[in-house]
């Protein structure tokens, strides 16, 4: 019995360090060589801006067409994820001093029926525009895999800024890109 | 086996490699401080049944183990800053008739020994548990635990260190922990006369891995490894001799446990999931054990799922149960039914409620989520004990 | 405990070969479902632990102070 437990850690210990060491490296682009369940393979660059998401009224409407020709940060979030429950206050927020200042804040919920996000936004009061992909075309459009997942965008659509939650960077990002817009306007960011 | 383990460490730690800079800026406007959540739960456990380190029976028989338990519980989850999460949990149990109390003092001396009346035939226990997570970079999280017990004759004090780290997109993540418990308690003989106090020493080191199998699976394995020194008999304990009488219960002061277990829990196509936990047990007093478990749980209504459990434990008797020592012997015994051999059954079920928060304004700006769950378990096992469980609880997500 | 050790090593197996299968956090929806937790809550664990680390001299040892000697179940 001692024998066969010493045997058993072993193996234990073994498979520890495989899992430590084995995958850790080939984690971050969709081209390594790590089998990803359930994802689409990557498409090419600029096709994002043709996906046709869903609104919460249940009308198709193409990202760039909900976002006009202004600068946007776009955030990609679930209901289910904790920490984009939890930022979500901070984007409603800044989408009301983004809209001062010419500027768009666009949720894009993935893998959620919009019934659901319709509930979501009702019941937490969240006002600022929202999308649903639920089946990650434009997630994987845009080989975004991670939520929270947050996009700034400048005027001319080009995507200046790639991030996990919503952080400082992503602010910063979008005051460079209201900064560039000679449309936008004289307001302040936090 | 060593060198292994101290690599195994030294890769998890979060001092291997460097401490990594802080690479995710705070979140826009992060509150100084938040109250996620709180959760109320009350439990109550009737037991009844026999065992012979119980001295309420008839002689040379096993005596009462009859206990009732009310155990209230409350936690504080809050969020001090984006990298620092608090848990504060106070567990308290109220255990009516417990069994330690079957002193003879002012009693007539034929009368029987009673195992549920006097000194704390009413035995409140309660603790201050408190859990500090930091997050020290996007893939690595440390935790601080310190945690005081206090009941009639017991004290203890526990602190505890862990690290994990994910893995490969968080689809693995491992994690290793340290904890140090130290009791102090009062040192009564089978007569109640009280001797001073007696202490003990545990230490833990566990090692675990959890892995993502699929989108709708996932794994973890896990191995403790404990020491204990000390005082580990339980002083008021009694041993039946061959002789009819009574004797103390005597055990080694040292003690080598391992535990490794398995889990998996599987999505199920029909809004179920379905959980699966197999644990084998082994320690130098010559007690192994296997451990299986199933809990399958099923949604109703978005807002309702239902959940039914189903554990089975089978143990083989330490080497020192004995329920007939010789009265000369010195060595180590114990009468202790909760080391004898023996298979245990519990089946159980239990309503889960996630309410929507009324529709008023005011109260949705403060809480987001109310949770509900009532439960119901019974354990039985072959040394004629059963208790019933009755649970309830009420959680706030803010 | 052949048997035993022969399951450990087919489960260990089993993970070490799905330590490469990256499942995207975007595709996690089933797997941070409360009913796919392995311990309800805090709460519930503890009352598991507390319970059958008093009852059952095999219980603890794993994370989980060890039972025996408190008195108070």
């Amino acid at each position: 019995m001692r024998v066969g437990f010493r045997f058993l850690g072993s193996v234990f210990a073994l498979l520890l360090s495989m899992a430590a060491t084995g995958c850790a490296g080939r984690t971050e682009t969709l081209g390594s060589p790590s089998m990803v369940v359930g994802a689409a393979p990557p498409q090419p660059a600029g096709s994002f801006r043709d996906v046709v998401l869903t609104d919460l009224d249940g009308r198709p409407t193409r990202l760039i067409d909900a976002l006009g020709r202004r600068p946007a940060l776009v955030s990609f979030w679930a209901p289910w994820c904790e920490p984009c429950v939890r930022e979500q206050p901070a984007l409603q927020r800044l989408s009301q001093q983004a809209h001062h200042c010419g500027a768009t804040v666009l949720g894009v919920a993935v893998g959620e029926n919009r019934e659901t996000i319709a509930d979501f936004t009702r019941a937490r009061q969240l006002s600022f525009p929202q999308l649903t992909d639920q089946e990650f075309h434009l997630a994987d459009a845009l080989g975004q895999r991670r939520i929270p997942a947050t996009l700034v965008l400048n005027a001319d659509q080009g995507i200046v800024f790639s991030g996990d939650g919503l952080d400082g960077r992503a602010v910063t990002a979008l005051k460079n890109a209201l900064l560039g817009d000679p449309a936008a306007g004289s307001c302040s960011l936090q | 086996m060593i060198a292994w383990l101290a690599a195994l460490l030294a890769a998890v730690s979060p001092l291997s490699p460097p401490p990594a800079p802080v690479d995710a800026p705070a979140p826009v406007s992060v509150p100084a401080y938040q109250i996620e959540s709180v959760r109320v739960r009350y439990t109550q456990f009737a037991q009844n049944g026999i065992g012979y380190q119980s001295a309420a029976g008839p002689p040379g028989g096993p005596g009462s183990e009859r206990v009732t338990i009310d155990q209230p519980q409350a936690e504080v989850v809050a969020h001090l800053g984006d990298r620092l999460t608090q848990r504060i949990w106070i567990p308290v149990d109220v255990v009516t008739a417990a069994s330690p109390d079957h002193s003879r003092y002012g009693k007539p001396i034929d009368s029987p020994v009673d195992a549920v009346s006097t000194p704390s035939r009413i035995n409140v226990a309660g603790s201050l548990d408190t859990l500090s997570t930091y997050r020290w970079s996007a893939t690595t999280d440390v935790d601080f635990r310190a945690a005081l017990h206090l009941e009639e004759p017991f004290e203890s004090w526990s602190f505890g260190l862990g690290v994990t780290r994910s893995l490969a997109e968080d689809n693995t993540v491992v994690g290793a922990s340290v904890n140090q418990v130290v009791d102090w308690f009062d040192h009564f003989d089978l007569e109640g006369t009280r001797h001073s106090r007696a202490s003990r020493s545990t230490t833990n080191l566990n090692l675990s891995l959890t892995q993502l199998l699929s989108p709708t699976t996932v794994a973890a394995i896990s191995y403790g490894g404990t020491v204990q020194l000390g005082t580990l008999t339980n002083t008021w304990n009694s041993v039946l001799l061959a002789d009819g009488d009574r004797g103390e219960e005597r055990m080694p002061r040292h003690r080598q446990r391992h535990a490794l277990a398995g889990r998996v829990a599987q999505w199920l196509p029909w809004q179920g999931a379905l959980k699966l936990y197999y644990r084998a047990y082994l320690d130098d007093w010559g007690i192994g054990a296997h451990t299986a478990e199933a809990d399958l749980a099923q949604r109703v209504v978005s807002w309702l799922h239902l959940r039914a459990t189903y554990r089975y434990h089978r143990q083989r008797a330490t080497r020192y149960f004995t329920t007939s020592a010789d009265p000369g012997a010195t060595g180590f015994r114990t009468a202790d039914s909760d080391l004898d051999a023996f298979h245990a059954q519990t089946v159980g079920g239990a309503v889960s409620l996630d309410l929507p928060t009324p529709k008023n304004r005011y109260v949705t700006r403060y809480v987001k989520d109310l949770h509900a769950e009532i439960g119901y378990e019974y354990y039985f096992r072959s040394n004629h004990l059963t208790v019933d469980i009755t649970t309830c609880a009420l959680g706030f997500g803010f | 405990m052949k048997r035993l050790a022969v399951m450990f090593l087919l489960a260990a197996t089993l993970s070490a070969t799905a330590g490469c299968v990256v499942v995207p956090q975007n595709r996690r929806k089933r797997l941070a479902d409360p009913m796919m937790r392995f311990d309800a809550d805090a709460l519930e664990a503890h009352k598991k632990q507390k319970f059958y680390s008093t009852r059952e001299g095999a219980a603890g040892g794993d994370g989980t102070p060890a039972g025996g000697g408190c008195g108070c179940q």
